[in-house]
């Protein structure tokens, strides 16, 4: 008699652990992707020596924050 | 109720005794059985936590550890309600008779050896508890070394499948990256934006993990070494209470050289641990920077911060 | 993605402190002896020092004190470790404060959190002290510590994270370097500025113009709820103690609060911190017991309805 209630509590445990959404949502297991992004303003590329912050071509801001040394960024890609 | 200062100098035993006895008999009873409650109920237990940390996808394996947070709940209150028994029918009875049993009566070992027989096997059930709840714990750990094998698969497969949007040019992946990063096409130079898989920003999380388990071998020599001056200071006094009786003088003269002896060790434990605790942090954070180099900066700082405590 | 950081907020960050503090649990008052000369205290607001005498005759008198005592240890052969000399500092810096402000022990811990950073090297949450140029304060990428709040606040109410990023003007490259760099500095800085400034700023929700617009969504019990636990401590105590009772029974707590009462994990821990944080400045340990005490009944109360949806506790059928 007693077996039957510590597995049926177990089961019931696993059971509403299982079932219960995690916080937040799922996280989605994702493969690794590159992508590049064009500048939406003139089309053009971004090039690595003109810098990440701003578009060499028409100046279009990507990012409004100043770079500082990061864990793989460096204070060298703010754009000029 | 008792009437006891008349009575003492005849009975044999006082009228309470047998209370007494009734209820060290149902406590180390009650008890027992919750601690077969405790065994039975984590030998189930652990084998489906086991099996759930494999077969949870989770990132952060939660499903594992809602699990794992009922089962110890319910340890936890196993060992309140032997807590609150013991304050409601150990400690309150003791109590009630003691302060009408005089310290001086014959009896009053009676008394105080109940409160301590049933301390003691109480600290028993807290010694099987606190057992349960290591072997339960042991169901956290996790093959790292397998988990680890496979990112570092995984990047050999992916680190020249990408080509550059613009030019089609390879780009090589050169390391694992732990969080999405700007690459630049080596042909030409359009910038690109990586983002790791889930399982390669995995690496972050389980790198400390790893690196612990690999020197592991060196913490628990820490630990013995650490808790050796314990160990060493009780049987140096424990020799020293042989001597109360001891008339003999050359007897008298080895147990002082046996705690002399006992006492270098113990100076010696205590200025060499701090030492392996030191080789044993070093060999972690360099086995952590060998998993993740682009911590190390990071790791540094925070390896510099151990060592002052 | 928090709960590492909430865990050093709340108690995880004081480890190295508990050489030091004994549980505060009685008032010891010694008002009673000095009825007769009786004179109220005045107390500088930011020191808490008492304004009848100077904060270096303070620091001295401690120094005279605690250096006694040391030079005393050593003569009898004891060698004091930097560990135990801070101990006896700390012990000499309660005994004067005591005695020069003939105050409750209350009153003491008040002065403590005042000053944790200045004579023990750790900040208390309410009373944090930021120096300019403090290194672990620099914005990374142009980015702030309270910008940082800002958008995890909103992250942690349910909102889309690329949308915090757009709203911001950076991409979701950077954001992943901010999430990774604050926190490493919180780990760097063993005075725990980082870590309790951004308890601060949780705890008063900062909020940035360009994030105005992003709003979570919180249906109309929740809004009431949430207003509730901010303004009636019994009720957020409950809700607290529902909520480990729920990890108990395997359950998310988190989610659960959120399932039950509308309010998400962002806007609980905010609240959670604001008490903390009060409780510090006003430190009462009359009300400290009490709301521990109703937290852990109700933890009770919970875990007992919790425990019925199992089919009981495994433990039930077990009696004296």
């Amino acid at each position: 008699m007693e077996e039957k209630k510590v597995n049926s509590f177990l089961n019931r445990l696993k059971e509403k652990a299982q079932n219960q959404s995690n916080y937040g949502g799922e996280i989605e297991s994702s493969e690794a992707q590159m992508n590049a992004k064009d500048c939406p303003n003139c089309g053009a590329g971004r090039a690595k020596q003109d810098g990440i912050t701003h578009c060499a071509y028409c100046g279009f801001e990507f990012l409004s924050v100043k770079l500082t040394n990061g864990v793989y960024i460096k204070k060298e890609d703010n754009s000029i | 109720m008792f009437g006891l200062f008349n009575k003492e100098k005849e009975e044999a035993f006082p009228e309470w005794y047998a209370e007494l006895q009734e209820s060290q008999e149902r406590w180390f009873s009650f008890l027992e059985k919750l601690e077969a409650k405790m065994e039975e109920f984590a030998t189930v237990a652990i084998p489906e936590l086991k099996e759930i940390m494999q077969s949870d996808d989770d990132l952060y394996k939660r499903t594992f550890h809602r699990v794992y947070s009922g089962v110890n709940g319910q340890l936890s209150n196993i060992r309140e309600k032997a807590r609150d028994t013991y304050e409601e029918k150990i400690d309150n009875l003791y109590y009630q008779l003691n302060s009408q049993v005089s310290v001086l009566s014959k009896h009053h070992n009676l008394l105080s050896d109940f409160r301590g027989a049933c301390s003691d096997r109480h600290n028993d059930f807290d010694d099987k508890y606190d057992y349960w709840r290591k072997q339960i714990d042991k169901t956290q750990e996790r093959d790292l070394e397998i988990e680890y094998k496979k990112i570092l698969e995984e990047y050999e497969t992916i680190k020249n499948k990408f080509n550059c949007t613009q030019c089609g040019g390879t780009i090589e992946i050169e390391k694992i990256f732990l969080i999405e990063t700007y690459i630049s096409c080596p042909y030409c130079k359009t910038q690109n934006t990586f983002a790791p898989s889930t399982q390669g920003r995995n690496l972050q999380n389980i790198a400390r993990d790893l690196a612990e388990q690999r020197t592991a071998h060196l913490y628990e020599a820490f630990e013995i070494e650490n808790d050796k001056e314990r160990i060493l200071y009780l049987q140096s006094h424990e020799l020293g209470l042989t001597r109360i009786h001891e008339t003999d003088p050359k007897k008298l003269k080895e147990i002082q050289a046996k705690i002399d002896d006992l006492e270098e060790q113990r100076k010696f434990a205590i200025q060499n641990a701090p030492k392996l605790r030191q080789i044993y942090l070093r060999a972690m954070y360099d086995e952590w920077n060998k998993i993740t180099p682009d911590l190390k900066e990071h790791n540094e700082k925070m390896y510099q911060n151990q060592l002052k405590y | 993605m928090f709960k590492k950081l909430f865990g050093s907020l709340s108690g995880d960050n004081k480890q190295e402190n508990q050489n030091y503090e004994a549980a505060q649990t009685s008032n010891d008052n010694y008002e009673e002896d000095y009825d007769n000369d009786y004179q109220e205290v005045e107390y500088d607001p930011e020191t808490l020092h008492g304004t009848h005498y100077a904060v270096e005759d303070f620091d001295a008198e401690v120094a005279e004190r605690a250096e006694a005592w040391i030079a005393d240890e050593r003569a009898n052969g004891e060698n004091p470790e930097e560990k135990d000399i801070q101990n006896i500092y700390f012990n000499y810096r309660r005994a004067v404060y005591t005695e020069w402000n003939n105050c409750d022990s209350d009153q003491m811990i008040r002065f403590e959190h005042a000053n944790s950073l200045k004579y023990t090297g750790v900040q208390t949450s309410g009373f944090v002290k930021v120096e300019d140029n403090n290194p672990f304060l620099e914005p990374v990428h142009g980015i702030s510590l309270r910008d940082y709040t800002a958008m995890c606040l909103k992250i942690s109410a349910g909102i889309d994270y690329q949308e915090v990023c757009k709203a911001m003007g950076i991409e979701s490259v950077i954001w992943e370097e901010l999430n990774t760099i604050w926190p490493q500095r919180m780990g760097e800085d063993t005075s725990f500025t980082v870590t309790t400034l951004f308890g601060q700023y949780y705890a008063e929700n900062v909020t940035l113009p360009q994030l105005e617009n992003l709003k979570a969504e919180i249906s109309e019990e929740g809004l009431a709820n949430l207003e509730r636990i901010k303004t009636d401590r019994y009720f957020y105590e409950e809700l607290a103690g529902a909520r480990q009772a729920a990890y108990e029974y395997g359950i998310d707590g988190a989610q659960w609060i959120l399932d039950n009462f509308g309010i998400n994990l962002a806007d609980f821990q905010s609240v959670a911190m604001q008490w903390m944080t009060e409780q510090n400045q006003n430190w009462n340990s009359e009300d400290i017991i009490e709301f521990s005490n109703y937290q852990q009944e109700k933890q009770k109360e919970y875990a007992a309805k919790f425990a019925e949806e199992q089919g009981g506790n495994i433990a039930d059928d077990i009696n004296f």
